[in-house]
């Protein structure tokens, strides 16, 4: 209960600069009641002797003209209260009305962010943020069960110079996408499918590698699986119901695919393992086969490799090792050349198609050496300083001279259309940031995975784990370790800043990618270098954080949103992302397996990260536009209603006498130009959902929030003093003579009632001269707010009533209408309070257009499709064969120097040395990385 | 034999029809004749004319002013007068009750004018109590014209109604007309239209000025320039931008 907290109250940025609008709109209201107040004050004189200003009888203090200072005041409370329309106060009524419908019945009933296989719709949890989602520039990511499955599953492998494996991962779907082809998955009706298990080639499956050209290569590759790791099993001793415990999901798929492949690991005591291994001698043959463990050269992220020595029931000693290609490659014996050049060559398939790499080797061991090494070894781990530097050197003198038997290619799965999205969401302009738990391999892998990096950018790298950094920490002294790490950071980042200015300064310089750990950005975050650090990674279009805390994750996250200045939106799935889900702006949560802490804490929930670009493209994109509209609407009707009434203030010695009807003003927000408003915040679409989809860089408008500048309010507000003029004048100066041919000349309140009919058809029409898609819901609403003006005004002056004011208006809208006048008036002013709004539209539509204006040219002869039904996939000609190796084929070859490494070990050091009953003080990272891992089964230490 | 007996039958069948005047008959001969019933419509501008003269330049109690008619003006001509920097929409101004007559009670909306002898008063307030009291006697050519009216209104002992003023219903702007009479004879070109005022009503404190208007009316109305200029201006205008839009549509097509 320590850690619960409120969950923060959020409002729009939008929102709170419309407060600013309103402040300005009161600012306005002062100065124009200031302006009549002193001409009151002036124009108060005797001589106006039919007004009877100095009577000294009850209720004339108003218009004393020997106390001008309080005619001033009394004057100022009339006039507010007589300018008071020009606030729009029913447009937060509206506001939270179209707010509440876009979410409840646009965002939450959206099919394209609807997931089938969990019956989970989107949600959005609160209607505050909606058009915030238009305007997004900084999006935090968390990773596993974000942008990954939290799933690692065994996909290919290359042994002997031989790819194996079928399967097509994201990555290769999504690049087969983009270049126009589609790849089919070809698997075989018989194929295995377990968790951690995802392989399907029947050349090694049930057997057949025996037939293979290099059997015994593969035998030793299943070998190397099954013995060469840390993994305990548990439950039943039987391929159906064996449970693997390991110290990293990656490691339990290899021993998971050894069993698929016929090598079944089912017992560990301290000295053996047990394997029963199936069609080794002869087809069909199944044997238990012990082997004794002699050593185990443990990982760590120096080493980035694992080494056993195991003794075969005949005597055998061999050297089992696996660990990332580069540190493999150089200890592996001479000769051999081809298959070490082929089996890079597949590793970087591997690494382009998003796979995490892992090679494997070995090598016989004389007894005799391997009894002179053993002693070195049992020195070394029996010593008390400098313990494991003493290991690793005895470690180099035994793993060299390897043979290289392949490589394993694992996935850590993605979430279905993440890299799809990320990509779509970076030419919307988006910056992404992973902020993840894992170590920095594992981040960097998951980055390229994503597409989040790529070979392309280059990269600035900040991490704790520098043999500099690594020699101050074994001297044991906190406050050296903390000095030096806050100069090594200082260091790094200044280094960093000066090449990504030396690259922007060149014209074509590459993208810019920052990777930082959770150690480096815990002095980063220091006040002192936060500026440093905010500038470098501002710059960069993509930044990956590893091994950062909840914690860090907020402050990150609030880092860029007060050091920008810009939208930021945090996503995660886990309780982990909590801070800093209510940290960002927005906060959007993934149901997923992890719980629902994160949509609990969330303002909007959905099932899977690619519905995110729907939630920002389509949605927030939309709202952001309606809810720009509305508000410059809003400001643009109360200010021409008001302004009509400030100029007939000085056509009555500034007395404050009203020009329209009570009943007027008050209706004019609520009936007369109410309904229209709400149905353009509903329904208006620029352009359709697929095309916002198709061109992400329409988001960029958003993000400049390019329709709510003071520069377009500006524009609104002068377009406003204009139409108010033409309502005032053009009508009123048109009074001077008679209007029929009875002799009549009109009074005040039929020249009002004129006025006003005039402002409720212009201010109606000027709502549809705005809008980009006109359903007949905006003509039903913009005719029925006409006719409601018409027939209230046929009821209310057609009826008399002993209230006082209504006289004024008896039998006004009669008169009128019986005139020609009224319908020569009625046509030429709305004409001419619109004719230049039409102009400035015309003019800027055809010189500085909108982007999305140009979006609307290039397909207005297109058909808007209904249902937004997705495109007709049109087929290719190739085969299923030569799809999938014309695809391979497109991947990136000569220029790739990213191969997968995977090696995921919390807690491994701590844990593998448990085993040797060996206590190792845990690591600060290790204690945080497991503390961020609730839903991952606990690994209990044994002493 | 045959053929002028035939001839002979034929005259007889055409002496009877003869006497027997019916409907069709004459709508043929309104034919034949080219006279049939039709209505000429003539194509030709309203004229609407007005005369307006200023008075009250001098501060005399009687004046006499003469005007040359212009243009002809056809019977009814409208007298109006015209006032000036006469703020009768300033709020102090206020309502009055002549919908309920001595129904209504409450007349305090109306101070300072709202009772007397504790009272209602009916009309109340400024409004109803500025009564525009000038008057005008008009002459043509040295004689008297005798269809002007009011005519022999509110004069002697015979009083009923009260006096009732043409300043209601309030003017929405300093600058108003308000209708004073009528002149039921036609007016030709070349007459000289003497008025004899009586400058009863004070104008000249706050600087306000007097007119007189005689105007002729259409259906329309009267004289009214502006909404005709403002017409043709948007008209113009309007026009003008269709052309232009037309010029780029064809220059740069989409």
């Amino acid at each position: 209960m320590m850690n619960t907290m409120n969950v923060p109250s959020k409002r729009s940025t939008l929102e709170r600069k419309l407060d600013k609008l309103i402040l300005t709109l009161f600012a306005t209201l002062f100065v124009m009641c200031f302006i009549g107040a002193v001409g009151s004050a002036i124009f108060v004189n005797k001589k106006y002797f039919y007004l009877h200003l100095d009577s000294s009888e009850e209720g004339s203090a108003q218009f004393n003209p020997k106390n001008r200072f309080l005619v001033f005041l009394l004057t100022m409370f009339t006039l507010i209260t007589l300018y008071s329309t020009i606030i729009p106060i029913s447009l937060y009524v509206s506001i939270e009305m179209i707010k509440f419908i876009q979410s409840t019945q646009f965002i939450n009933k959206d099919l394209c962010m609807y997931h089938n296989e969990t019956n989970t719709p989107a949600l959005a949890r609160t209607s505050n943020l909606n058009e915030e989602l238009g305007q997004v520039e900084y999006i935090f990511s968390d990773k596993t069960g974000t942008l990954t499955r939290n799933l690692m599953e065994f996909f290919k492998c290359s042994i002997g110079g031989e790819v194996y494996g079928n399967g097509v991962t994201e990555i290769e779907r999504g690049l087969a996408e983009r270049n126009g082809m589609k790849i089919e998955e070809n698997r075989s009706p018989n194929a295995v499918h377990e968790r951690g298990f995802n392989f399907d080639d029947a050349r090694i499956m049930r057997g057949a590698w025996r037939n293979e050209p290099n059997p015994d290569v593969c035998k030793e590759f299943f070998r190397c699986l099954a013995i060469c790791h840390t993994v305990l099993p548990e439950g039943d001793e039987s391929p159906e119901k064996i449970r693997y415990q390991a110290a990293s999901p990656d490691e339990a798929a290899l021993v998971i695919a050894a069993k698929h492949f016929g090598f079944f690991f089912y017992r560990r005591t301290p000295t053996m393992i047990y394997v029963r291994e199936s069609h080794v001698e002869k087809m069909g043959k199944v044997q238990d086969v012990s082997y004794e463990i002699l050593n185990v050269l443990e990982f760590n992220s120096t080493r980035k490799r694992q080494s056993v020595v195991c003794r075969y029931p005949d005597g055998r000693l061999v050297l089992y090792c696996k660990g990332a290609d580069n540190v493999v490659y150089e200890r592996l014996a001479d000769g051999n050349n081809n298959i070490k050049k082929v089996t890079r060559e597949h590793l970087e398939q591997f690494g382009s198609a998003g796979l995490r790499t892992l090679c494997l080797a070995y090598k016989e061991l004389h007894p005799d050496v391997y009894e002179s090494w053993n002693e070195k070894f049992i020195q070394a781990k029996s010593s008390l300083n400098d313990r494991e530097k003493k290991l690793d050197e005895v470690a180099e003198l035994i793993e060299n001279d390897l043979i290289l038997i392949g490589s394993t290619a694992i996935e850590d799965k993605l979430q279905e259309g993440v890299p799809a999205c990320i990509e779509t969401l970076q030419r919307a302009g988006i910056k992404i940031w992973v902020l993840t738990g894992d170590k920095i391999e594992t981040a960097i892998n998951i980055a390229y995975a994503c597409n989040l990096i790529n070979n392309e950018m280059k990269q600035f790298v900040i991490s704790s784990e520098t043999d500099a950094i690594r020699e101050v920490e074994d001297r044991g002294d906190q406050v050296e370790i903390a000095r030096f790490i806050i100069e090594e950071v200082k260091r790094e980042l200044k280094k960093c800043l000066e090449e990504a200015q030396s690259s922007f300064q060149s014209l074509s310089g590459p993208k810019l990618a920052l990777v930082i750990d959770g150690k480096c950005l815990m002095y980063a975050l220091d006040p002192s270098l936060r500026v440093m650090l905010l500038n470098l990674s501002l710059n960069c279009h993509a930044v990956v954080c590893c091994r950062v805390s909840p914690l860090q994750k907020a402050q990150v996250t609030s880092m860029v949103k007060k050091g920008a200045q810009k939208i930021t939106l945090s996503i995660g799935d886990g309780a982990n992302d909590v801070s800093m889900i209510q940290a960002a702006h927005v906060g959007v949560g993934i149901s997923g397996m992890e719980g629902m802490q994160a949509v609990m804490a969330s303002d909007f929930a959905i099932a899977q990260f690619r519905y995110l670009a729907d939630l920002l493209l389509v949605h927030g994109r939309w709202s952001y536009l309606r809810i720009c509209k509305v508000v410059i609407y809003f400001f643009y009707k109360n200010l021409t209603f008001t302004l009509t009434q400030f100029w007939f203030t000085f056509q009555t010695g500034f007395s404050g006498q009203r020009f329209y009807d009570d009943w007027f003003q008050s209706l004019y927000n609520v009936i007369f130009t109410a309904l229209p408003v709400i149905i353009v915040g509903l329904f208006d679409k620029d352009v359709s959902s697929s095309l916002s989809k198709k061109y992400p860089e329409l988001y960029m408008e958003g993000i400049r929030n390019v329709f709510f500048k003071w520069k377009v309010v500006a524009i609104w507000a002068f377009f406003s003093v204009y139409q108010s003029l033409i309502f005032f004048y053009f009508v009123s100066t048109t009074n001077l003579s008679a209007k029929n041919s009875a002799g009549k000349v009109f009074g005040l309140w039929d020249v009002s009632t004129m006025a006003f009919t005039c402002v409720v058809i212009t201010v109606n029409l000027r709502l549809l001269m705005i809008c980009n898609s006109i359903t007949r819901w905006h003509y039903i609403s913009v005719g029925g707010s006409i006719l409601a003006w018409f027939i209230f005004i046929f009821i209310y002056s057609g009826i008399s009533t002993p209230y006082d004011r209504q006289e004024n208006i008896y039998f006004v809208i009669y008169v009128l209408m019986s005139t020609f006048y009224f319908y020569v008036m009625l046509l030429l002013v709305p004409i001419a309070a619109l004719f230049c709004d039409f102009v400035y539209q015309g003019v800027q539509r055809w010189f500085f257009p909108y982007d999305y204006q140009i979006i609307q040219e290039m397909h207005r002869d297109e058909v808007d499709s209904t249902g937004r039904a997705q495109l007709l996939e049109i087929g290719n000609q190739l085969t299923p064969a030569e799809a999938r190796s014309h695809a391979i084929s497109q991947l990136p070859r000569e220029i790739s120097k990213h191969t997968g490494f995977a090696f995921d070990s919390p807690g491994y050091e701590s844990f593998f040395a448990s085993q040797l009953g060996v206590y190792a003080p845990p690591k600060a990272w290790d204690v945080a990385r497991r503390a961020s891992m609730r839903s991952r089964p606990k690994i209990g230490q044994q002493k | 034999m045959d053929l002028h007996g035939g001839s002979l039958s034929t005259v007889s069948t055409g002496a009877q029809a003869i006497p027997g005047h019916s409907t069709r008959d004459d709508v043929f001969y309104q034919f034949t004749q080219q006279n049939l019933p039709a209505c000429k419509p003539v194509l030709t501008a309203a004229v609407v004319f007005e005369i307006v003269d200023r008075y009250l330049i001098d501060c005399v109690p009687e004046e006499f002013r003469s005007n040359k008619v212009l243009k002809p003006m056809k019977a009814p001509i409208y007298i109006y007068y015209q006032l000036d920097n006469y703020y009768q929409n300033h709020r102090r101004r206020s309502n009055l009750h002549l919908l309920h007559g001595l129904g209504c009670n409450d007349t305090s909306s109306c101070k300072p004018l709202e009772s007397s002898h504790d009272l209602p008063i009916v009309p109340c307030g400024l409004m109803a109590w500025s009564l525009f009291n000038d008057t005008y006697t008009f002459s043509r050519n040295s004689s008297e014209l005798k269809h002007v009216y009011p005519f022999n209104f509110q004069n002697g002992t015979l009083i009923g109604g009260g006096k009732l003023d043409p300043s209601i219903p309030t003017a929405p702007l300093p600058t108003f007309r308000k209708l004073y009479g009528r002149i039921e004879e036609d007016l030709d070109v070349d007459d000289v239209i003497v008025v004899h005022l009586e400058n009863n009503y004070s104008t000249y404190s706050f600087g306000g000025k007097k007119k007189l208007v005689l105007s002729t009316l259409s259906w329309l109305g009267g004289k009214n320039d502006f909404l005709g200029v403002a017409n043709l201006f948007v008209g113009a205008f309007c026009i003008l931008i269709s052309i232009i839009f037309l010029l780029l549509h064809v220059k740069n097509p989409r």
